[in-house]
């Protein structure tokens, strides 16, 4: 009688190992993805296109230049003005290399501010320009208020 | 009688609480599953830029039919709406209707007024590489000190 209690009682014990194992694993998984990096600004609400494409080439120099209102323009993840646009790219990009300029606005943006960074692009001599989208069908061109049902 | 306390003391020392070890493990996976952020991976629309000076239509290689794009802001209602040539479109629809009837060596001139939101653009640049028109162009004259400072 006391042997078969004290087999029940082993029983009943849970294994906790596996369940921890697990979810340390999840933790690692999570601490893996999280990404700190300011390299590509974040809250950036960029426009649909159904036409755009992963690029082919990863390792193209890129020029990211982030574009979230007038006063907010980024180089990679450094804070710029416009007026300064040409000076940091020339200064960390020397004449005669290889570069693609990677715009990533907003797509509230007005076109003045493409206009502006695209004029001293082509000043600088970078005449390839890309555009960052998400994959999507475009915003229709007449626009619905949120309100009308 | 003293001895066997002593021993059900140690034997209490010994074991583990598991129980702070997971209510912590838990809020870590709780803290990651609240703030992890799935960013929807990005593509590009790629674009040549003209040098700088050099407007297509002096390039005496190429004799392009001209297709002029102008997006500007109706007064009536606010909306926006497409000029093609003689032509009012209002959607990219219409637009990319239009177009896949035109030849494909045509050039596109998109023209836009400087407060069109940058997703319009984009629209409008994805409508013209649907229709299969490569050659597109952003009008637009060099701008003023002013505007860049």
């Amino acid at each position: 009688m006391r042997a078969y209690r004290k087999r029940t009682w082993a029983r009943m014990i849970a294994d906790l190992t596996p369940l921890i194992d697990v979810i340390f694993l999840i933790i690692i998984f999570f601490v893996v993805l999280i990404n700190f990096s300011q390299v590509h600004v974040r809250n950036v609400v960029l426009p649909n296109a159904d036409q755009s494409y992963v690029s082919s080439n990863p390792n193209r120099q890129l020029v990211p230049i982030t574009l979230r209102a007038k006063d907010e323009i980024f180089l990679g993840k450094d804070r710029i003005s416009l007026a300064t646009l040409s000076d940091k790219i020339k200064r960390r990009y020397p004449a005669g290399s290889e570069v693609t300029a990677l715009i990533r606005a907003d797509e509230e943006i007005p076109y003045e501010l493409i206009k502006l960074v695209l004029t001293k692009l082509a000043a600088l001599n970078i005449d390839k320009v890309e555009f960052a989208t998400w994959e999507g069908t475009p915003d229709p061109l007449i626009e619905i208020p949120s309100n009308e049902t | 009688m003293k001895l066997k306390f002593l021993r059900h003391a140690s034997e209490r020392e010994m074991a583990v609480s598991m129980t702070p070890l997971i209510d912590v493990v838990f809020l870590l996976m709780v803290f990651f599953l609240m703030t992890i952020n799935f960013e929807k991976p990005e593509e590009v629309l790629a674009h040549q830029l003209p040098q700088l000076g050099n407007e297509a239509s002096e390039d005496p290689s190429k004799d392009w039919e001209k297709v002029e794009l102008k997006l500007t802001i109706a007064r009536e209602d606010g909306q926006l709406q497409l000029q093609l040539q003689e032509r009012t479109l209002t959607s990219y629809e219409d637009l990319n209707g239009y177009l896949t009837e035109l030849p494909e060596d045509i050039a596109i001139i998109i023209d836009a007024a400087n407060d069109v939101p940058y997703k319009h653009i984009i629209g409008v640049y994805n409508s013209c590489l649907k229709a299969n028109k490569t050659d597109i162009v952003f009008s637009f004259a060099a701008p003023a000190q002013s505007a860049i400072n």
